[in-house]
């Protein structure tokens, strides 16, 4: 075996001694000839020797028999055809006392079972004496043969255990009747040496395999969870292993590895890094609905000290998992955050885009994510790109919370409760700070140019966000024209003609970014609604000269001219880009202004024209609606119009009251093309019902599919100076209806309607003739203050909604 | 398939003892012996005995500056293999009564026959300590009669 090889011609002379020697009376000659065939034999000597191999099978000396026996292994292995022979001499072995022979005959019929499913369906038949045999072994007193610290024989006993997995694999018959010995060795083997767990341990692997009763499989787990907390670690590990397992292989063993959950967390402080992997994994596949926040902490105190090969996949299972169970928004929220500012430089961009996804989704946390990102990156130095990322772009987006919002929370630890060194709020940074810490990062050389991208970008979002300091925003911007990053380069020279150019439109440019769509899922059902709604309407077609108008503007912005909002929408949905914002807010303008049908006026090429048609969009709607029919006017002259919101309900009679978006400004109206509200609102009838403290109540009610329901939708904005917190909005019917609410979009209002708006459903039954009438009450806290409850009544319903 | 190889190697990383139960050329071995040995070595005492290795396992045992390495296939017994080093080692021990690096180094054939007693094509035979050193001295008996 050392030295020959299968394909060495010498083999072929080897088989004719072989021969002669297997003939040979003398037991020890014999046995080499065995030996050596067992070593070396090819398919071809297999053949040719089979029949002697079997003849030495049925010999009476032991030592002849075991050794055939193993040589027997070898030929089917080599020659599968060959099985059919062996299976009479097959008959005698396990009758056998000598357990070498036992040990090496079971191994035959392992072998033979596996090869043949003949064989494997004939050999169930000899489980009731495997089992006899299995339960001699066990029962039976000190046999000094074959005792290894006092337990009989071992190998034998794992070697049957072994056969018997085989046999009861799939087999509810076979299972059946090796149960009762599982378990007695499950329970009896004592465990205080490397031997019975060897023992154990081939047992539990057995019970997981074949078609084991629930109670036996929890008794293996349990026999597993002890192992966890013995000493020898490769106990343990043998023990992860099998769990591991058992836990992917799935059915309902799972539950009984949740018990052993403290275990296996403590596995992840074991020095072996082995086992720590294991550890690791396992836990990942053990997180639930009912567990997420204890061991997901725990998961994040690990993160800390992982070794670095870890913290890569750590993070995306943890992100995964953070994603799937979430138990609360804070809760999702502040785990995000945790792993961001602990394992930044290990977060990949498509984990990065889902965190600040996961950030903007969940507006109320704003304010907290920004000031811990804030913190995090100013307290340590750090070099973590992704963290870096994250921070920039939520300074540039919320850069306002966090002058205005008080002072930074003293830890990012609210997950798990260790507490971190640097406890202990700190004010917060001034305008200037911000804008510094964001300069850094573009000057810093080691910064990578993704980082310096994206803290330009919020540099420029920043100089909306904190007017004061636009001036040096514009400077700091300016620097870059002359960079040799070409995208800097670009971006630099494009905010500076923002800035000297188009000053007046910038605020709106740099709208806080609507919350992107994060599932592909969702985006098409809006667009869908859509699409049927614009249906709806009335089959709108767009007039040729509108399409023409927003098309140049898309072109003037640097993107593919296309109408479609289809088209739009994911360009932008993963938007950090400025200019994909533009092309977000371009795509519905176009389509509100083909919703009205409106030929277009005289609106003409040039780029104020352009830009005023668009951002007029919403203005000029309303005047075409009046039949006003003037072509836009001067930039100034729209967006004047348009920002000076207020003013325009004056003009419109028929309605009653304007839709909130519009007044907001004119990219804000203009980027919440994804909610389908707005089509309808331009149609639908609507009213105020409520106002005060700057919180603006409009309904829109509409009669439901059925006769007699009415659903209402009522959407709050703010109008104040002051954050409105804590806004719940409750109606109340008559005896004779019935009432059902649906759940707020959000609790809290930006000022100057800054903010998404809450939007929140109420479906209304009410008996046929019966005028529709609510109660209304309404509660808010105006700047976090005492919770204002008001009530009024509504009965103003118009009769043709 | 039950094991791969079985190798005794002392703390300096020399190979004392190997032996092989499916064929591999010499020197495909030569550079596999390398990185195993590499790989046992570098284990502390606080790490385990076992080891994933381009699709098998090894599972090693250190006496005292002896390292005994078995390659094994995945489903084996783990636990159980690090006994049968335990007993291979014992039944070397009770051979030649006390057991040293050098006794293995200057009986390798000895050495050899108590391996082959005890693994015959990869699975093991015998574990009866008795019944393993008995063809052994028989053999001995014979070469003192030659000599």
């Amino acid at each position: 075996m050392l030295l020959l090889d299968e394909g060495k011609e010498l083999h072929l002379m080897v088989t004719n001694s072989l021969k002669q020697d297997m003939n040979n009376p003398n037991p020890n000659i014999a046995g080499f000839a065995l030996c050596t065939l067992g070593a070396i034999a090819s398919a071809e000597m297999a053949r040719d020797l089979a029949d002697e191999v079997e003849k030495l099978l049925r010999s009476s000396s032991p030592a002849l028999k075991k050794k055939a026996t193993l040589c027997a292994v070898r030929l089917i292995r080599k020659e599968p055809e060959l099985v059919e022979q062996f299976i009479p001499a097959t008959r005698s072995l396990l009758s056998e006392r000598n357990h070498a022979v036992l040990l090496t005959g079971v191994m035959l019929l392992r072998e033979m079972a596996q090869l043949n499913a003949g064989c494997l369906e004939s050999f169930r038949r000899m489980v009731p004496s495997l089992v006899r045999l299995l339960k001699t072994l066990t029962s039976s007193g000190y046999s000094p043969e074959y005792d290894v610290h006092g337990i009989n024989d071992p190998f034998l006993q794992t070697s049957i255990v072994r056969l018997l997995q085989i046999l009861g694999h799939n087999n509810d018959e076979a299972s059946e009747a090796m149960n009762d010995v599982l378990a007695e060795i499950a329970t009896n083997t004592q465990t205080t040496t490397n031997v019975g767990n060897a023992v154990l341990y081939e047992v539990v692997k057995c019970i997981m395999n074949i078609e084991a009763e629930g109670g036996l499989r929890v008794l293996a787990i349990n026999n597993l969870g002890k192992f966890l907390l013995k000493p020898d670690r490769n106990i343990r590990y043998v023990a992860l292993t099998t769990l591991l397992s058992t836990v992917q292989a799935g059915g309902n063993a799972s539950e009984a590895v949740q018990r052993h959950r403290s275990t296996i967390v403590d596995c992840l402080r074991e020095p072996d890094v082995t086992i720590r992997r294991r550890a690791l994994s396992l836990c990942f596949s053990l997180i639930n609905k009912s567990n997420v926040r204890g061991l997901v902490g725990e998961l994040l105190d690990f993160l800390h000290v992982a070794d670095r090969e870890f913290k890569a996949y750590m993070v995306t299972e943890l992100l995964i998992a953070a994603d799937k169970y979430a138990p609360s928004p804070k809760w999702h929220v502040d785990t995000v955050l945790e792993i961001i500012t602990t394992a930044g430089g290990y977060v990949q961009e498509q984990g990065l885009a889902e965190i600040i996804q996961i950030i903007a989704e969940r507006s109320e946390f704003n304010q907290r994510a920004v000031q811990v990102l804030f913190r995090a990156i100013t307290t340590a130095n750090t070099g973590a790109q992704s963290l870096l990322q994250a921070a920039s772009w939520c300074i540039g987006e919320f850069g306002d919370l966090l002058v205005n919002g008080g002072p930074l929370p003293a830890s990012t630890r609210t997950v798990t409760s260790s507490a971190r060194d640097d406890a202990g709020e700190v004010p917060a940074p001034t305008a200037g700070e911000v804008i510094e810490v964001l300069h850094r990062l573009i000057q810093d050389p080691t910064n990578s140019a993704g980082t310096r991208h994206y803290a330009i970008n919020a540099l420029v979002k920043l100089s909306t966000r904190l007017p004061n300091e636009a001036e040096r925003i514009r400077n700091i911007i300016s620097l870059y024209r002359r960079s040799i990053d070409e995208e800097m380069q670009q971006r630099s020279a494009e905010y500076t003609t923002l800035f000297d150019t188009f000053n007046a439109i910038r605020p709106a440019v740099l709208e806080r970014m609507p919350v992107a769509q994060s599932k592909a899922r969702t985006v098409v059902t809006t667009d869908l609604e859509n699409h049927q709604q614009q249906q709806q309407q009335g089959g709108a077609i767009a007039a040729p000269a509108q399409q023409q108008q927003g098309g140049d503007l898309l072109d003037l912005l640097g993107d593919e001219p296309s109408q479609q909002q289809q088209q739009q929408q994911p360009a932008a949905g993963g938007g950090v880009d400025l200019l994909g914002d533009l092309d977000f807010g371009g795509a519905p303008a176009t389509q509100q202004q083909q919703q009205q049908q409106q030929a277009s006026s005289s609106s003409s090429g040039g780029l104020d024209d352009l830009l005023g048609g668009l951002l007029g969009g919403p203005t000029q709607q309303q005047q075409q609606q009046q039949q006003q029919g003037t072509g836009s006017g001067g930039l100034d002259d729209l967006l004047g119009g348009l920002l000076g919101g207020p003013s325009q309900p004056a003009a419109q009679p028929q309605q009653p009251q304007q839709p909130p978006q519009p007044q907001a400004g004119g990219l804000d109206f203009l980027m919440d093309m994804g909610a389908p509200q707005q089509q309808q609102q331009s149609a639908a009838v609507s009213f105020v019902a409520f106002e005060g403290d700057g919180l603006k109540l409009t309904f829109f009610p509409s009669r439901g599919a059925q006769p007699g329901t009415y659903e209402i939708k009522m959407v709050a904005t703010n109008t104040s100076a002051t954050q409105l917190s804590q806004v719940n909005i409750q109606v109340a019917v008559p005896k004779t209806c019935q009432v059902r609410l649906n759940a707020p979009s959000s609790t809290a209002l930006e000022p100057f309607g800054a903010g998404p708006d809450i939007t929140q459903l109420a479906h209304v039954t009410a008996p046929q003739g019966e005028k529709l009438r609510v109660l209304l009450r309404v509660s808010y806290s105006v700047g976090g203050g005492p919770v204002t409850v008001k009530q009024q009544a509504v009965s103003n319903f118009p009769e043709n909604m | 398939m039950g094991l791969r190889f079985f190798l005794l190697v002392n703390k300096q990383g020399q190979t004392r003892v190997a032996q092989y139960y499916q064929y591999r050329d010499v020197e495909t071995r030569v550079t596999n012996e390398a990185e195993i040995i590499r790989k046992c070595l570098a284990r502390t005492e606080k790490q385990c005995s076992f080891m994933e290795y381009r699709g098998f396992k090894l599972i090693f045992r250190r006496y005292a500056s002896l390292y005994f390495i078995v390659g094994a296939d995945n489903d084996e017994n783990e636990l159980a293999i690090l006994e049968f080093i335990h007993m291979v080692v014992e039944t070397m021990d009770q051979y030649f009564e006390g057991v040293c690096e050098l006794d293995i180094m200057f009986n390798i054939d000895k050495a050899h026959f108590i391996l082959d007693e005890m693994i015959a094509n990869g699975e093991i035979v015998e574990t009866n300590k008795t019944r393993i050193i008995a063809p052994i001295r028989v053999i001995d008996k014979v070469d003192k009669l030659s000599s």
